[in-house]
């Protein structure tokens, strides 16, 4: 059984607030994790370390980290794949850190909020009330649903260039939850959607570095979600 | 001002404008006549003069100024403030822009049309 | 704004790597971009002082214009400018061919449809004709680059 050394970034800001790295040694078996990895340190290790997690099987978009630099789902990346015999542990980039490996959410939450991510019906009675079902195509179901499987995992805001440095920017999950309402077929609130982002900085500072998607662990490629709708707004708006 | 969609369909247009424009004071300078001739005060046919003296070459020089001053710094406006969100900052980085790309195109003018006059006695 | 911060943005915006060549191209764009507005700047200014410089609005003597422009010459036939014009002929080759590949690109008519994703994911933003579009803008600008270090210092005598 090989050992891998794991070094991870420890910041407690109601103990002492220094920002510094610690190393532990852990066990590795065939098939291990990164998140087992974690686990292991606070059951065995050094059970003050602070991390998210839930589902462990890349569904719940609880743990994303940075991982030996890029940003990944702790569950979903196998010790092995990295190749290494040095794991580096970080927490996401473009959050602020709350503690350890916990990174603050809050603000990616609030622009999910921003972009309204639910039907808008102009007849909002017939919405809640009535018991008939919206009918789609599969045609009209393909346009939007790959974006539909965002699980809010956020890794995509650690590696977008421009989430780094323009607090205005959506971001790419918010755009693609924009442009996943847009475009399906239920929705009747086009115009407001578009006109929500056809001024400031919300929509049109992407610059397709496709970081995003190169990142996404589920294949929802926002980048391909911004284009389409940088498409409609400048044509449409 | 300017609704932010409209600018960066403004950017595309000049920037696709800047191949042709751009192209034509390319070609003038390296591929319709070697280098060193078109480097001469006056004496071959794409010598500097001789370019401000055809309207048409002229024109398109001026163009092409008028399409890079936009173009370079709306490119420069969008970088900046994507560094810092403020509300002065941003109305700040926008003055300056405008005013040295206008300062520019000024400056740029002038010499074209003097150029041209020397040119053309 | 921090000077920490500013640090943060700038390594993240000039150091592309490990996220894909789409990521490459945004880095090389803004940078291209950004030098080529400076050398903008330079060159009306240095056309503009072979008239008169900006204390000039009349018409000069056509022997002033002809002398500034000489002066000029053996200014810039330094080797040092020619090899700074070479590279911004690569750079502006670059910025114009990776720009018609993002208006395409921006518009989503050189983008795959958006389909089911299965694993391993295809994303449709990295499709094979974008891709294709941005090594053909490394060519024309490396062939620019040739071109001008040809024109300047007769390497391959075209």
């Amino acid at each position: 059984m090989s050992e891998v050394e794991f070094k991870v970034f420890r910041y407690d800001p109601a103990r002492n607030g220094g920002k510094h790295y610690q190393t532990y040694k852990v066990p590795v078996r065939k098939g291990m994790t990164v998140l087992q990895g974690l686990l292991y340190i606070k059951e065995r290790l050094d059970p003050t370390l602070a991390i998210r997690f839930s589902c462990r099987m890349a569904t719940c978009g609880s743990c994303g980290m940075m991982v030996n630099g890029l940003p990944r789902l702790a569950c979903y990346t196998l010790i092995e794949e990295l190749k290494t015999r040095r794991v580096v542990v970080e927490p996401l980039r473009n959050y602020p850190v709350i503690r350890d490996l916990v990174a603050d959410f809050s603000e990616f939450f609030e622009k999910h909020r921003w972009v309204k991510p639910y039907l808008i019906r102009i007849d909002t009675y017939t919405q809640e009330k009535s018991n008939t079902s919206y009918l789609q195509s599969d045609e009209e179901l393909e346009r939007y649903v790959q974006f539909a499987y965002c699980i809010k995992c956020g890794l995509c805001y650690a590696a977008c260039p421009v989430v780094a440095s323009d607090k205005e920017f959506l971001g790419p999950q918010a755009l693609a939850q924009l442009y996943r309402y847009l475009a399906d077929s239920r929705d009747e609130g086009a115009g407001e959607r578009l006109a929500s982002v056809a001024d400031g900085h919300k929509l049109l500072r992407c610059h397709f570095a496709a970081s995003c998607s190169k990142v996404c662990p589920k294949g929802v490629d926002p980048a391909l979600a911004i284009q389409l709708l940088r498409r409609e707004v400048l044509l449409r708006a | 001002m300017i609704r932010e969609k409209n600018l960066m369909l403004l950017h595309y247009i000049t920037g696709v404008l800047i191949l042709v424009a751009g192209g034509v004071h390319l070609s003038t300078v390296f591929l319709l006549s070697p280098y060193e001739e078109s480097m001469k005060f006056d004496s071959s046919p794409f010598a500097v003069m001789s370019v401000y003296r055809n309207v048409l070459l002229a024109g398109s020089l001026e163009a092409l100024l008028l399409l890079v001053a936009f173009h370079g710094f709306n490119g420069l406006r969008v970088i900046l403030q994507e560094l810092y969100q403020g509300k002065t900052y941003k109305k700040a980085v926008s003055l300056a822009v405008t005013i040295v790309a206008l300062a520019l195109v000024v400056y740029g003018t002038r010499t074209i049309l003097i150029a041209h006059q020397l040119a053309s006695p | 704004m921090s000077l920490q911060q500013l640090i943060y943005t700038l390594k993240t915006w000039l150091v592309p790597f490990r996220y894909g060549l789409e990521r490459w191209s945004y880095t090389l764009q803004r940078v291209s971009g950004v030098a080529i507005t400076l050398f903008f700047v330079a060159h009306i200014v240095e056309t503009g002082n072979v008239v008169g410089g900006p204390a000039v609005w009349t018409l000069p003597p056509y022997e002033f214009a002809k002398k500034v422009w000489t002066e000029t010459e053996a200014f810039l036939a330094n080797p040092l400018f020619d090899l700074g014009l070479s590279v911004l002929g690569f750079l502006i080759f670059f910025h114009a061919s990776n720009g018609v590949r993002l208006v395409l690109a921006h518009f989503g008519i050189i983008l795959r449809k958006p389909t089911r994703p299965e694993y391993p994911y295809r994303p449709g933003s990295m499709s094979t004709a974008q891709r294709a579009l941005f090594w053909l803008t490394v060519v024309l600008a490396v062939a620019a680059l040739i071109y001008a270090l040809d024109v300047f210092f007769e390497v391959l005598r075209l």
